[in-house]
């Protein structure tokens, strides 16, 4: 793939001033009913540029009836949205969005059809052929049949088109889903980039562990409702989930009874014949780390902070 | 207008590879040629060129064909997107759902528009290089291509209702064959019946006449069958006193309603 530096030509020219004052969109008590079912109820959130927001949830939580709803595709049924773009075009033409499971007609080669694309958003086609670089699709591939591309080739060609025009908005829905490790790790310096160079972006994603790394909000979503909203870390504070010291000794049953003479909150669980599992507030974390620094059987020891796959079990499943 | 030449030079294209273009041009020219050839030796009492006896011919055959082509080539236009999944990202861009819709019927229309030529038209000139009064009758034979695109446009229009209509392409089909068989076939044999069981004189020629343009399919017959030059070789086709406009009228009625209609039923699909 090119240099990630490559991407700034192709995306905003000119990253907002002050990214953080007034948001790109906002979405207002928004709602929608298909028939009797509330697949959207009362959701209010807002999108900066150079920030990425993950929207959680199970599935039929209401994620892509979301950005449905933001893409223009369907209309609430209540609640409304605003866009705070700058120029006159219309809001859609700095949209770009990517659909999960993306499809396109099989006949075309993937050149003829970004520059369809393109020339629906009034755009010079001479930027596919550097969009397409950008995305990792070779010279050979672009003149290929669709229906001949790989999954993870459909995936880079659909990113391509939802790159098409330096949109200021970007909607993914699953962007990595079946994508091998090494796609999806290039598909996220891609919208790593386009984030900072101004693009709000709105993923939705069931790979948690992929996207903590990568967002700074997060929205989570539970039977249509909103369930947690807010900068991650701040949710990870306010949840007080426990962290998870995995240990490994020579005697597990030993290392129990000196953690149960302690004066420290502990949940202990046995993970295997040399190994314990610790759960404690992370207040005590120290504390605890120093207690079992004392103890000369124990072999090894982990710390795992609680992240983004822990507050969805504890929003999203009540855990 | 330019998403509309964008969708409708991507609606060609598909058609050109769905072979829906050869198959068309295949079909009339067959059609045609063998008809012009069984048409070319007029005899008897009623001294008719070779090309109006053509003219009676395709329009008797080409009012089911060209209809069915029309159907099985626009049937799948919205619902095979929907199928297909590419319908949603497409209405992602900024452009409207009657901007889909017209490119879809004129790029649709590009390809009968080139059968009709290619099919019909090839007849019509073997008949007048090979024969010494080939070229009486050649107003009847223009009416004839341009009705006959007409026609095929108007159940292009009706086709991509359907298509907007129905959810699955199973459903799409099926609908679309029952609107042939109604307008092309049942039809006429419900007005007969009309006739028929009525009293003397209680159906006047005007609501007989109202009757036949209202059909876009017995449209076509009245307008090419009631023309001077051929209205003398078909009995009571051609003694009804048709208004060509007022035909035409009908018939692009038909294509107005069926888009509109189609137009409404895409805001209401779900993506």
């Amino acid at each position: 793939m090119n240099s990630i530096q490559d991407v700034s030509t192709l995306l905003p020219l000119e990253a907002l001033e002050d990214p953080q004052t007034e948001p790109l969109v906002e979405v207002s008590r928004l709602g929608k009913i298909y028939g009797k079912h509330q697949a959207l109820e009362d959701l209010s959130l807002e999108l900066y540029g150079g920030e990425t927001l993950a929207l959680l949830g199970h599935n039929g939580a209401g994620k892509t009836t979301l950005i449905k709803l933001l893409c223009g595709l369907i209309e609430p049924s209540s609640g409304s949205i605003s866009y705070h773009f700058s120029g006159d075009q219309n809001w859609r033409y700095q949209l770009g969005y990517l659909p999960e499971n993306i499809a396109f007609n099989q006949y075309s080669s993937g050149l003829e059809l970004l520059k369809f694309f393109a020339k629906l958003k009034n755009i010079d086609i001479s930027t596919c052929t550097d969009l397409f670089d950008l995305v990792g699709l070779s010279r050979g591939d672009q003149q290929r049949a669709v229906r001949e591309y790989s999954k993870g080739m459909r995936q880079r060609l659909g990113l391509a088109q939802a790159l098409l025009g330096q949109p200021r908005l970007l909607l993914l829905d699953e962007p990595t889903s079946g994508l091998d490790p090494s796609v999806r790790r290039d598909i996220y310096e891609i919208l790593d980039e386009c984030k900072r160079q101004g693009c709000a972006l709105l993923i939705s994603s069931h790979s948690l562990d992929e996207i903590e790394n990568h967002c700074e909000k997060v929205t989570m979503l539970r039977n249509g409702c909103l369930v947690a909203q807010g900068d991650r870390q701040q949710l990870l504070a306010s949840a007080q989930l426990p962290i998870v010291v995995q240990v490994q000794c020579t005697s597990t049953q030993l290392l129990k009874q000196q953690l149960n003479h302690g004066s420290i909150e502990l949940q202990v669980e046995t993970y295997s014949n040399k190994q314990l599992l610790i759960r404690c507030h992370s207040s005590s974390k120290l504390n605890l780390l120093q207690r079992l620094a004392q103890i000369d059987f124990i072999e090894d020891i982990r710390v795992q902070e609680p992240g983004l796959t822990q507050l969805y079990s504890h929003f999203c499943e009540g855990e | 207008m330019r998403v509309l030449w964008l969708f409708a030079c991507r609606e060609f294209s598909q058609a050109l590879h769905n072979l829906w273009l050869v198959l068309s041009v295949a079909a009339l020219l067959l059609l045609s040629l063998s008809l012009s050839l069984l048409d070319s030796a007029p005899s008897g009492q009623l001294a008719a060129s070779p090309l109006q006896i053509t003219v009676v011919g395709l329009t008797s055959l080409g009012v089911y064909l060209i209809p069915l082509i029309g159907l099985l080539i626009s049937f799948d236009s919205l619902v095979g997107e929907q199928e297909q999944s590419t319908l949603p990202l497409l209405m992602s861009y900024p452009i409207s759902g009657w901007q889909l819709l017209a490119g879809k019927f004129l790029g649709s229309l590009w390809v009968i528009v080139i059968a009709v030529l290619i099919g019909y038209g090839s007849s019509g000139l073997v008949l007048m290089f090979n024969h010494s009064n080939g070229t009486e009758g050649w107003q009847s034979f223009v009416l004839l291509l341009c009705s006959s695109v007409l026609l095929g446009a108007v159940f292009l229009a009706l086709g991509i209702l359907v298509s907007a209509l129905a959810n699955k392409r199973s459903s799409a089909i099926a609908l679309s064959l029952s609107l042939w068989l109604v307008l092309v076939v049942l039809y006429d044999l419900g007005v007969l019946a009309l006739i028929l069981n009525s009293q003397e004189g209680s159906i006047s020629e005007t609501v007989f006449i109202g009757l036949l343009l209202s059909n876009p399919a017995d449209a076509y017959r009245v307008l090419n069958l009631s023309s001077p030059d051929v209205g003398k070789l078909v009995g009571i086709w051609g003694s009804a006193d048709i208004s060509i406009a007022g035909a035409l009228s009908y018939m692009t009625l038909w294509i107005v309603l069926s888009l509109w209609g189609a137009s409404t039923l895409l805001k209401r699909k779900k993506l």
